[in-house]
C-alpha cells in the first residue's frame, strides 16, 4: 500500500466524526449560534473549493508530458499517472469530510435558529 | 517573428504521403484566460473569484471553480498532434479525435472514472485546452465533462486566429 493510499485509508476513519456530530447536532445535544456556524460552515466550503482546484492542478500536470519522449519517459509518465488518482482519491475523501462538517455545522446553527424562534413566539404570546 | 511564422505556415510544402492539414493560424499569442467575458463565465456557473492563474511545464491559462463543473482554459507548447502521437499512453483513460467547427482537435479523460475530459484544439504551434471536471457536491448533478468542453469550444473557437487574417 502506498503513503497516499495509507492516508487515504485513515481518512476514511475520519469520516465518521462528521457523522457522529451530525447526530449529535439531530439529538439537540449539539448547537451553536447562527453567525459561528455559518463562518465555520464557510471555512469547510473554501476548503471543498480548494480541493477542486487541487483536483484540476492535478488533471493538468497527468495531461502534460513531463518525462520526455522515450521509453523510460512513458513509464514514468505512466506511474506518475497511478499516483496521481490515488492522491485523486485520497483528498476526495478530504473533501466529503469537509462537505460534511459545513453541512452539520449549518444543521447546528439552524438548530439554534429555530430554537430563538421558537422561544421569541412563545414571549411574543405570554405578553399579547 | 510572427510574419515568418505565418508566411512558414501558410508556404510549406506538404509532406508527402500525407494529406496537409488545414492551414491553422498561429494562436501562441492567445490568452485564453481572457477569451471568455465574466458574464459568459458566469452563464457556465463559473465562480469568478476562484479563478487561478497557472503557468508550469509550457502551460498558461486559468482555472476557476463553479457549479456544477470546474473548468481550465489553457494554451500549451504540446501540439495537437503531439498528444496524437501519444494517444495510446496509460496515462490517458480515454483518448478521441474530434473537430471544433471544423478545427482539428481531440477530447482525452485522465481520471479512472472518465468524468473528467480536456478538449484540445489545434492552434499551430499550440494547442488549446477546454477542460471541464465536475465539482465536488454531496448531491451532485450528472455532468457529461466531454460535452460541456465541447461546447465551451465551440463558443472559443471562432475568436482564434484564422489563418490568412
Amino acid at each position: 500500500m502506498s503513503s497516499v493510499e495509507q492516508a487515504g485509508a485513515q481518512l476514511a476513519g475520519v469520516v465518521q466524526q462528521p457523522a457522529s456530530l451530525a447526530a449529535a447536532v439531530a439529538a439537540g445535544e449539539l448547537w451553536m449560534e447562527a453567525g459561528v456556524a455559518e463562518r465555520a460552515a464557510q471555512r469547510c466550503d473554501q476548503a471543498v473549493e480548494d480541493i477542486d482546484q487541487w483536483v484540476s492542478s492535478v488533471h493538468r500536470l497527468t495531461q502534460s508530458r513531463k518525462f520526455g519522449a522515450n521509453e523510460d519517459g512513458d513509464e514514468a509518465a505512466d506511474r506518475f499517472a497511478t499516483a496521481a488518482q490515488e492522491y485523486i482519491n485520497t483528498i476526495r475523501n478530504a473533501q466529503r469530510v469537509f462537505a460534511n462538517m459545513a453541512a452539520t455545522y449549518r444543521a447546528a446553527g439552524r438548530t439554534i435558529n429555530e430554537t430563538d424562534s421558537a422561544s421569541e413566539q412563545m414571549f411574543r404570546s405570554w405578553f399579547q | 517573428m510572427v510574419v515568418l511564422g505565418l508566411l512558414a505556415s501558410g508556404c510549406g510544402s506538404p509532406t508527402s504521403g500525407r494529406a496537409p492539414s488545414p492551414a491553422v493560424a498561429d494562436a501562441s499569442r492567445v490568452d485564453m484566460c481572457t477569451i471568455l467575458t465574466d458574464a459568459e463565465l458566469s452563464q457556465l456557473g463559473i465562480k469568478l473569484n476562484t479563478r487561478k492563474p497557472v503557468d508550469e511545464l509550457g502551460i498558461v491559462g486559468c482555472q476557476w471553480v463553479g457549479k456544477p463543473f470546474t473548468l481550465r482554459l489553457e494554451r500549451g507548447k504540446e501540439t495537437v498532434a503531439a498528444y496524437q502521437a501519444r494517444r495510446h499512453s496509460p496515462t490517458f483513460t480515454s483518448f478521441v479525435d474530434n473537430t471544433v467547427n471544423g478545427r482539428t482537435g481531440a477530447h482525452l479523460s485522465v481520471e479512472r472514472d472518465r468524468t473528467d475530459c480536456a478538449q484540445l484544439m489545434d492552434g499551430g504551434p499550440v494547442s488549446l485546452t477546454v477542460a471541464v471536471a465536475p465539482a465536488f457536491s454531496l448531491s451532485p448533478q450528472p455532468v457529461d465533462s466531454c460535452a460541456e468542453a465541447l461546447r465551451i469550444a465551440q463558443m472559443i473557437e471562432p475568436r482564434l486566429p484564422k489563418a490568412g487574417s
